[in-house]
């Protein structure tokens, strides 16, 4: 235990990676977590080695590079890429890195180009990546080889989610989705058509460890508390009355799935007027039939591993900046073959409960702060999260489901975490 | 219909006294029924469409303070000390016949008060912004649109609950 008591100890160098076993307490009647994984730099640092560099990572939504030579930048932990759309309508993932001296090549975070010029010495590449001019080229040698930019070996686009892996070899995108893919199924259906685009996101940038985030997204124990505030404000102003907007939060569920991802049931949370609730029910029962329509309208919150969250009306991506830094972007999905009153409602919506000023939001981002203020204390030593450990059902499919108050999703981050955590 | 240019900072002062002075239920009474309060972050676009920081009709304006006067409010507890600063006031004539359009520049000095070893707190920070308020003479001026576009609007910024 001496070596955890070092918090800015680079801990894998000093441990090896064996000792991140010791960091996360998995037994039959207990499940905790140890505080340094959310305040030690140097573990920190491994996570972006083997988590962000080795699994598949959210990037950017379809619809942000929707016409030919669109492009969106954006980042794999903290390596910088560019997501380009070519004149055939691929898409192409590209290390945003100058093939010469290393020069950030783009710096737009989106826009229409055909080309990149490097602002450095002018070398010219397109948006396949392949390097088309190089600026006075008789300074290299006469075999001297060059080289287009580095691709991301790996992309998959799926329901309009596009996702990219460092690794050139790993785990197949359908075995990483795994259970979680028929809820993302369900989510995209949130739209009569199957489609939707994103608008230009919330951002927020909060003082605590990217993680609080990615637990707090499937956290269903937490809301009548620290949401107080809101729900009575709900109350208060014609939205369900508290008791019943509480009675509400207890019928969800939460479930944990094998490859680290989290799910939140919450039915009905997006708080929409009435009558514009019922003619978007009314859009999705007529396609998708009623059964299937009440699934969808579940009311869902699913967080992908390592840190994308598909929540309710937005896409959330959470960046880890820094161990105790993290920025977060929420993406309002508009749905595509819904009446523009239901996208306006659904906005004004998601804005009041989280937005960068919403209600629910600025509670969760203050939070982040307590706790990262919380953890200091060093002989608070584990994160207890226990909840309903003894009372999952386990689904064959590896889905773990517990009441919406239970810790199931937490516990599946953390079982994902370590095991990519111990692979050296 | 026109105001002059001292009539119109002496509007927007009076305005930030009361923001500054925590008198929410006052400001909430400088709008007009239809008046909208808006954090856009582009620009010019379309409020009903694209996100905005902020767009609040009278009743989310209404709940916006309610909420912030709400003691469980955890995000501003403790409250935000907050202290205005308005400069470069310029009064044009507005589309509608009955109105005007003032503009300004806003620079807002927020302290939340407290343990400065708790992240977070016991840190001043700056928030600028350009303004515009379009008024409408009704029984005085009231704020028919308060625009409010934050220099860093388009930029992950931290927690905004006061307002602004």
């Amino acid at each position: 235990m001496t070596l955890l008591e070092r918090d800015n100890s680079h801990f894998s160098a000093a441990t090896g990676a064996g000792g991140y076993r010791a960091l996360v307490m998995n037994e039959p009647h207990r499940f905790q977590v140890h505080r340094e994984i959310y305040t030690n730099p140097g573990i920190f640092e491994d996570e972006l080695q083997r988590i962000f560099a080795t699994t598949w990572v959210y990037l950017a939504h379809e619809s942000e590079v929707a016409k030919p030579s669109d492009y969106r930048t954006t980042w794999i932990g903290r390596q910088p890429v560019i997501v380009t759309r070519d004149e055939d309508m691929q898409i192409h993932v590209l290390l945003n890195s100058c093939r010469h001296r290393g020069n950030t090549l783009c710096r737009e975070v989106s826009g229409n180009a055909a080309r990149f010029r490097c602002s450095y010495h002018g070398w010219v590449y397109n948006n396949r990546g392949d390097l088309l001019d190089v600026s006075l080229p008789e300074g290299y040698p006469a075999d001297f080889k060059f080289s287009g930019l580095i691709p991301v070996p790996r992309v998959m686009v799926y329901r309009g989610l596009i996702f990219g892996s460092l690794a050139k070899e790993g785990e197949d995108f359908d075995n990483y989705l795994g259970g979680a893919k028929s809820y993302v199924d369900l989510w995209a259906e949130m739209s009569p058509v199957g489609t939707l685009k994103v608008k230009r996101p919330h951002q927020f940038v909060f003082p605590g460890n990217w993680k609080l985030q990615v637990e707090n997204s499937t956290d269903g124990y937490h809301a009548r508390f620290l949401h107080e505030s809101a729900f009575a404000t709900m109350a208060r102003f014609g939205g369900r009355p508290l008791a019943q907007t509480t009675a509400l939060r207890n019928i969800g569920a939460v479930s944990g799935f094998d490859g680290g991802h989290g799910m939140l049931e919450k039915p009905q949370m997006a708080a929409l007027e009435t009558a514009i609730f019922d003619d978007y029910v009314a859009c999705l029962t007529e396609k998708y039939g009623r059964d299937r329509a009440e699934r969808i309208l579940g009311g869902y919150n699913i967080m992908l591993f390592p840190n994308v969250c598909l929540m309710d009306s937005n896409i959330r991506v959470i960046q880890p900046l820094a161990v105790n830094e993290t920025v977060v972007a929420s993406y309002f999905t508009e749905l595509d073959g819904v009446p523009d009153h239901v996208n306006r409602e659904r906005l004004r919506d998601l804005q009041w409960r989280l937005g960068t000023a919403g209600l629910i939001c600025t509670d969760d981002l203050e939070l982040f702060s307590g706790v990262q203020t919380g953890l200091q204390a060093r002989d608070m030593e584990w994160i207890v999260l226990s909840r309903s450990v003894d009372r999952e059902t386990v689904h064959p499919a590896g889905q773990r489901v517990a009441s919406f108050d239970g810790e199931a999703p937490q516990r599946a981050l953390y079982r994902e975490w370590l095991k990519l955590m111990c692979r050296a | 219909m026109t105001l002059t240019r001292q009539e119109a900072e002496a509007f927007l002062v009076q305005e930030a006294r009361l923001l500054d002075e925590g008198l929410l239920g006052d400001w909430l009474n400088l709008f007009t029924a239809d008046g909208i309060y808006w954090l856009p972050m582009v620009d010019g676009s379309d409020p009903e469409r694209e996100p905005s920081l902020i767009y609040d009709s009278a009743k989310a304006r209404e709940q916006r303070v309610y909420s912030l006067r709400h003691a469980a409010h955890y995000a501003q507890r403790p409250p935000s000390r907050t202290v205005r600063f308005i400069s470069n006031v310029e009064v044009s004539p507005a589309a509608d016949a009955d109105a005007v359009s003032v503009r300004s520049n806003l620079l807002v000095l927020e302290f939340r008060p407290g343990d400065r070893q708790q992240v977070g707190l016991a840190q001043q920070r700056l928030v600028g912004a350009k303004c515009e308020h379009r008024l409408r003479r009704e029984d005085g001026w009231k704020i028919l649109l308060k625009k409010v576009l934050l220099v860093d609007r388009d930029a992950p910024i931290p927690n905004l609950t006061f307002i602004v």
